[in-house]
């Protein structure tokens, strides 16, 4: 572990913000804003895989992948494989992503966001709710445009020059 | 490079690889998914996640029931009395249709007499609140706060001011989730109320549209149509609104005729709505024949049951106005 680093895991942070996600996961939009609503989950995945690997890893976005299914009441299951997918592309994707600018960062976040929706549609069409416009990836779009205000947590701080001073 | 691995190396000093993980939890989840949609053994697990659930619900529906307060504390004098005579018309307006609808009802009974078939004429209704409306696209629900612990249970309608809104599929303790009428998944036998033409209707998954299915060419449907509940299908009482028609199109190479409806319910404005009471007769109610042309909601329904008591929260449902006596009253199921 990194000395800057700090030692505890922040529990109660990780806490709050899947809460916060969760809140604003179901909170009732009108029915023309619905497919706008940002993919937080996916959003609060990555931000915690990016700021402390440690701590938050693949089980844990399971676990808020299957506290929202359970909240929505579709098929138990659909977010926890939805989220711990993106949970490992942002891990292995996590060194690549630190070094980037916040609008490649954005790109990033948008093809992850994009696989964590493709993934709960494609569960839901199997479960026969058909959906046939590809609409619903509005949310990743607007996920990717509420990136930098994540990145202006942890990320940022450490940027590639942080690495370089590091021997 | 290195600097890198050293960084990242604190993920894999615990447990096993990542690759590893996933795919476990990958396969968990599926497993978890046939366990709950295929083989549907997961139902206690889910009663308890969606009361779990009651709290998130009732933290989201919080500014909405500010905004209400707000409302109803910082409104002014004047619009109160406005509202009040408003309301007093209303009421004037409604009573009087009221009175012709008891000796309608009366008669109604008579000619079901003389049928030999008998009608449930009131129904007791609980009015409950939506607290949480789906958050996914695809699938069209809605969580009201009332559950077991008020008597409910699934397979219940659910009507809303202005027609029908959807049924219960799941109850837990303090809420209930609600299919709308509008869902992918969703069906109901109606019929025509112009001419008692029988069509199912089923949802689409969007908000606004309702599909009317099998309508034959030659059926005579038009745009402005409204269609009720049938009660055929012995879920839905029958006689209340469902959509009105929209637009009719024959394509001359196609055998039936593509029909599109608007839902009558405000399924997405309402925010109270109304359960309709479980009522034991209606439940045992055996289906007697009736005529083979059946020119209106003509299924059989169970003896009138004594009016109950009106509990807290629970009052009496007057049929909604302009629907042609809604008296039967059978229960219709998804197809």
């Amino acid at each position: 572990m990194r000395a800057d680093e700090p030692g505890a895991p922040l529990p109660f942070a990780m806490t709050l913000s899947a809460v916060a996600a969760l809140l604003a996961s179901l909170y009732p939009l009108p029915v023309w804003l619905l497919p706008a609503r940002p993919d937080w989950l996916a959003l609060v995945v990555i931000f915690w895989i990016l700021r402390l690997p440690q701590g938050f890893g693949i089980g844990s976005a399971w676990l808020l992948g299957l506290l929202m299914d359970g909240l929505e009441g579709g098929v138990l299951g659909r977010h926890a494989l939805a989220l711990s997918v993106v949970a490992y592309a942002a891990i292995l994707l996590r060194r690549r992503m630190l070094h980037y600018s916040l609008l490649q960062q954005m790109l990033l976040v948008f093809a992850l966001c994009a696989t964590d929706q493709i993934l709960c549609n494609w569960v839901q069409n199997l479960a026969g709710h058909a959906t046939s416009s590809l609409v619903f990836l509005m949310g990743s779009l607007t996920g990717a445009f509420c990136w930098p205000l994540f990145a202006f947590g942890a990320p940022r701080e450490r940027s590639l020059e942080s690495w370089r001073s590091s021997p | 490079m290195a600097t890198g691995r050293n960084a990242i190396k604190p993920i894999f000093r615990s447990g096993p690889s990542i690759s590893a993980r996933v795919t476990a939890l990958v396969v968990a989840s599926v497993l978890l998914m046939l366990a709950d949609w295929r083989l549907g053994l997961l139902a206690p697990a889910r009663v308890a996640l969606a009361d779990a659930a009651v709290p998130f619900y009732w933290v989201t529906a919080l500014p909405g029931r500010m905004a209400g307060w707000v409302q109803e504390v910082f409104v002014s004098r004047d619009a109160l009395i406005e509202e009040n005579r408003a309301l007093r018309a209303e009421a004037l307006v409604l009573r009087a249709r009221t009175q012709r609808l008891a000796s309608l009802a009366a008669e109604n009974v008579r000619l079901r007499e003389l049928l030999n078939s008998t009608a449930l004429l009131d129904e007791r209704v609980l009015v409950a609140e939506i607290i949480g409306v789906s958050p996914d696209m695809s699938s069209q629900t809605v969580v009201i706060d009332k559950g077991s612990a008020h008597g409910l249970a699934p397979g219940q309608a659910v009507i809303d001011a202005y027609g029908l809104f959807g049924q219960i599929i799941e109850v837990s303790r303090f809420s209930s989730r609600v299919l709308l009428v509008t869902d992918s998944m969703h069906a109901l036998p109606a019929q025509v109320v112009r001419n008692g033409a029988r069509v199912i209707v089923e949802g689409e998954g969007r908000i606004d549209v309702l599909d009317v299915n099998h309508v034959a060419s030659t059926m005579d449907v038009r745009p402005g149509d409204l269609l009720v509940s049938s009660g055929l299908g012995q879920r839905f009482p029958g006689g209340y609104p469902v959509g009105v028609v929209e637009s009719v199109t024959n394509d001359p190479g196609k055998p039936f005729a593509v029909v599109v409806a608007r839902p009558s319910a405000q399924l997405d404005r309402s925010r109270h709505v109304l359960v309709l009471a479980e009522g034991k007769a209606s439940r045992e109610a055996a289906p007697a024949s009736t005529g083979p042309a059946e020119a209106g909601p003509a299924e059989a329904a169970s003896p009138a049951a004594a009016p109950a008591p009106a509990d807290a929260g629970t009052s009496r449902a007057d049929p909604p106005a302009g629907v042609p006596a809604p008296t039967a009253h059978g229960r219709e199921g998804r197809p």
